[in-house]
């Protein structure tokens, strides 16, 4: 178990530096200078002096791998440095600003999607063929298909756009805004957008596990031993078809990123997901390599975690 | 490591190998697709997109970018332009049907290229075993713990954002998942005897991969990259929207929702037919994708998850 531990520790470990190394050059493989990204190209007069002395500034004058260990060992202490466009900004202060916005956004999301998709996915397991389980599958399947960024920009004509424009402000909604967060009514588009992904693989996966178990040997067992039904349906089947809803569930949040990275854009939410792009497209390399190595830990020990509480739950797993 | 029987990273739960459960003939196999009535609609759909993108110039009423209607900007959709016209005044209908291309084009090639960088590494991975595997599992791990929309835009912005590029780097980087579900499959048929019995007669390893391994594994691949085409073609209009994608004046239907977004709140109808393309055409794969698991793995093991 402890050797497992520690491997897979190591493993992960390995995985998370790669990362960080491949993301370090990739970055500098981009076309273009941050330098001029900050000056601003052909705006301001600049001297060579100037730009050299930046440089410096920023340590860009250094050979790469020094710069890489330089970045790598404050990251290790927690230091993730400054950013290099907004000049003199920690990035620290600039993700710790945004992940409120994306956690909080994935929460709501994900607990929609967790009450409306377990108690659908179920009943359509259990009634298989009836109109419940059609219609799930109509709404996962569309739910699958459709772009999330399309979705937003659907619901923003709808509920910006035409429903102020027929009913006037809505009943204790009163009016949605198109975009931001200046009011909390901003929050309910870019849940909805969210959630109806979540929900859509949460249902499919909900549905599939119940109808797996239901034909099993021990639900028929507890059937035969004179369980209600109810109490069948809720205590035999319905908590082991958890285990895998809620590994789904580790493995969503360990890719929030790439679920908000757009919605965030499109309705302009100083997330994370908006925080990415921005400084991507500005070649913010600090700002970006530290984005990708929270994520790949993020990940790494959401799986790990997954496998552990998988052999904790399921006593027929032994770690070995 | 013995663990999870349910892969905690949604790999889709493969047939346990081709052969144990004596697959299904081809003749079955192709009747019980062919009886599945939602796979011949996405069948039916998916053939009638072909059309569209082969014969876009004589089904287009006009051209998607030269033909300019002066004074038209933003006007909605009427009986002669059905989709109405774009903040270019350009024919909607004309590019949404010129957008079919690119879907199409990004969605097939990415897909046969993941699968060929995916069924090599997988096959190699569990065929040789020992530090050949564990090194290409690491590769195929790192790249799984990578949040893929992440490292698509990072990667394009470093190309520069080109159709070449889109075609590449969602094919670069969407293979981890062919790799593990052929590496395990390998694996479980390396120790086949009629594997041995190749390797007994003298065959080189790459004949043995190639003529026996590879074969048994096309299955799962077929029915997983049928799966995956719908998530490339939302990957490509993905990128096309935050202008990392297929650069305009290109018509792509990421594209035209990007400028969609940007007059949303002006000329909201841009936006509207080419999401409505788009999840026609996902819908339209991903039943052709469940028809072919179903006809081909008759144990219903493939789980479609969801998204990459």
């Amino acid at each position: 178990m402890s050797s497992y531990l520690t491997f897979r520790i190591l493993k992960g470990l390995f995985v998370v530096v790669l990362i960080s190394v491949l993301t370090f050059i990739i970055m500098r493989l981009m076309p273009g200078d941050p330098v001029y990204m900050l000056l601003g190209e052909g705006q301001i007069p600049i001297t060579d002096a100037q730009i050299e002395a930046i440089r410096a500034k920023w340590g860009l004058d250094r050979p790469l791998p020094e710069q890489y260990f330089l970045w790598a060992g404050n990251l290790l202490r927690g230091d993730f440095g400054e950013s290099l466009i907004r000049a003199g900004v920690p990035v620290r202060k600039m993700i710790f600003e945004a992940i409120p916005i994306t956690a909080l956004l994935n929460f709501y999301a994900l607990a929609v999607a967790i009450v409306v998709a377990i108690p659908f996915g179920i009943a359509a397991a259990v009634r298989r063929n009836s109109w419940i389980d059609y219609a799930s599958n109509v709404v996962s399947s569309l739910g699958i298909a459709t772009p999330n960024f399309w979705l937003a920009l659907m619901l923003i004509v709808l509920f910006a756009l035409y429903v102020p424009r027929w009913f006037g402000d809505l009943p204790l909604i009163g009016r949605i805004p198109p975009f931001g967060l200046r009011s909390w009514q901003g929050w309910i588009l870019p849940v909805i957008v969210i959630a109806t992904e979540e929900m859509a693989v949460l249902m499919r996966i909900t549905r599939g596990a119940v109808l797996e178990l239901l034909p099993q040997d021990f639900v028929r067992t507890a059937r035969s031993k004179g369980l209600a039904e109810r109490r069948v349906l809720y205590r035999h089947v319905v908590s082991n078809a958890m285990l895998p809803v809620v590994t789904v569930i580790g493995f969503r949040i360990a890719f929030i990123l790439s679920g908000t990275i757009i919605v965030e854009n499109v309705f302009a939410l100083p997330g994370i997901g908006r925080l990415f792009v921005d400084s991507v497209l500005r070649l913010d390399y600090q700002v970006v390599q530290s984005l990708v190595v929270v994520f790949a830990v993020l990940v790494v020990v959401i799986n790990l975690l997954t496998d552990l509480v998988y052999a904790l739950v399921d006593p027929r797993i032994r770690i070995s | 490591m013995t663990i999870a029987p349910i892969d905690p990273n949604l790999e889709p739960q493969l047939p346990a190998s081709a052969g144990d459960a004596a697959p299904p003939t081809k003749g079955r196999a192709l009747r019980r697709f062919f009886g599945n009535r939602m796979a011949i609609v996405g069948l039916l759909v998916v053939l009638a997109l072909v059309a569209l993108a082969v014969f876009a110039p004589q089904i287009a009423p006009y051209h998607p970018n030269d033909d300019i209607f002066r004074g038209m900007r933003g006007v909605g959709p009427s009986w002669e332009h059905p989709m109405g016209f774009d903040h270019l005044s350009r024919d909607l209908l004309s590019r949404v049907i010129y957008g079919t291309r690119i879907a199409l084009l990004v969605g097939l090639i990415s897909t046969v290229m993941s699968v060929l960088i995916g069924v090599v590494v997988g096959a190699v991975a569990g065929y040789f075993g020992g530090w050949i595997d564990e090194v290409l599992s690491l590769i195929t791990d790192t790249l799984m713990a990578f949040p893929l929309i992440a490292l698509l835009i990072v990667l394009a912005a470093v190309m520069g954002p080109s159709l070449s590029t889109t075609i590449i780097v969602i094919g670069a980087t969407v293979w981890a998942r062919y790799a593990r579900v052929v590496r395990a499959e390998v694996m479980s048929l390396r120790e086949r005897d009629f594997i041995t019995a190749a390797r007994a007669l003298g065959a080189f390893d790459g004949r043995i991969i190639w003529k026996h391994v590879v074969p048994n594994v096309l299955t799962s691949v077929i029915v997983l990259a049928s799966l995956q085409v719908g998530s490339i073609i939302i990957l490509e209009s993905a990128l096309s929207f935050l202008g990392l994608g297929v650069r305009p004046p290109t018509a792509t239907w990421g594209g035209i929702l990007s400028d969609g977004r940007a007059f949303i709140l002006r000329y909201p109808h841009i936006a509207i037919f080419p999401g409505i393309m788009i999840v026609i055409t996902v819908l339209a794969f991903n039943f052709i994708g469940d028809g072919l698991r179903d006809a081909l793995d008759p144990h219903q093991k493939t789980n479609r998850t969801g998204r990459t």
